[in-house]
């Protein structure tokens, strides 16, 4: 099979055959940002073009919805080890991980309880409907949240105890010592 | 020069029908002046947000795309989405 190598500074950086093109190592860049790869076709076409990849961290907070404010004090500074949100953004979605460590609390309340802070605005209910996450691991609240929806056109989740939209988590149900994993996933504008 | 690190603000971004602030603060480590690291954080300055915190440039921003309009849109928004 004949190949043909580019070479550049005295090594081979690229190999081309009929049918491959191998990277001797290293990685593959774009000498023009918003451009990608178009999987699966053979026309290029928005629809099959991976065009952004991206990962990162973000500072989630539990936020109250309502009127009455809470005031929460983390274990760890928020974005440290203890609290942390991780994301994944692949094309226009975005996977995320939270970690919060609560150390302390006070004002809470009957409002609903919201995890704010994503590091992508979502899509609005209409163009992409919610994403929403999936509580792991949850201890020391006085009502277990169990699931979460990513409010459209925001950057907040909304908590849940399960058993159906009509059970949001309040703010009270928080202790000084309530600690959440929760990982899902939704689309973004960007 | 030995291992540095810098922080900056490498993209600002507005998208959606509310204006959101999209802010990735980018932290780089250099060694010898040649980077080998690049890691980011995200975070977004919606048109409620309090933005006295933010750099210039988001401040910049915020007076150009939060306008009481869009606050008001906005504040709509979020009072139907509580419903």
């Amino acid at each position: 099979m004949a190949l043909t190598k580019v070479t550049g500074s005295g090594a081979n950086g690229l190999t081309l055959s009929s049918t491959d093109v191998t990277v001797a190592s290293g990685d593959l860049l774009f000498g023009t940002s918003g451009k990608g790869i178009n999987l699966g076709v053979t026309s290029n076409t928005d629809a099959n073009t991976l065009d952004d990849y991206e990962q990162g961290t973000f500072t989630p907070v539990f936020a109250s919805e309502g009127s009455n404010a809470i005031s929460v004090g983390y274990a760890g500074t928020p974005g440290s080890q203890y609290t942390v949100g991780s994301y994944t953004k692949v094309g226009n979605t975005v996977h995320f991980q939270i970690i919060i460590d609560v150390d302390s609390i006070s004002g809470g309340s009957s409002d609903s309880l919201n995890i704010g802070g994503l590091p992508f605005s979502s899509f609005s209910y209409i163009t992409g409907g919610n994403g929403g996450g999936i509580v792991i691991y949850g201890q020391n609240h006085n009502t277990n949240p169990e699931t979460g929806i990513v409010l459209g056109s925001q950057t907040n989740i909304r908590l849940y105890r399960g058993g159906g939209a009509e059970y949001p988590s309040q703010t009270q149900d928080l202790t000084a010592t309530s600690y959440l994993q929760i990982t899902g996933s939704y689309k973004t504008d960007s | 020069m030995g291992i540095t690190k810098e922080t900056k603000q490498d993209k600002i971004e507005v998208v959606g029908d509310f204006k959101h602030i999209q802010v990735r603060t980018a932290t780089i480590i250099k060694e010898d002046g040649i980077e080998i690291s690049r890691s980011y954080h995200r975070h977004v300055v919606a048109p409620d947000s309090d933005s006295s915190t933010e750099s210039d440039n988001v401040k910049e921003m915020v007076k150009l795309f939060h306008t009481d309009e869009v606050k008001k849109a906005y504040a709509d928004h979020l009072a139907k989405a509580g419903a």
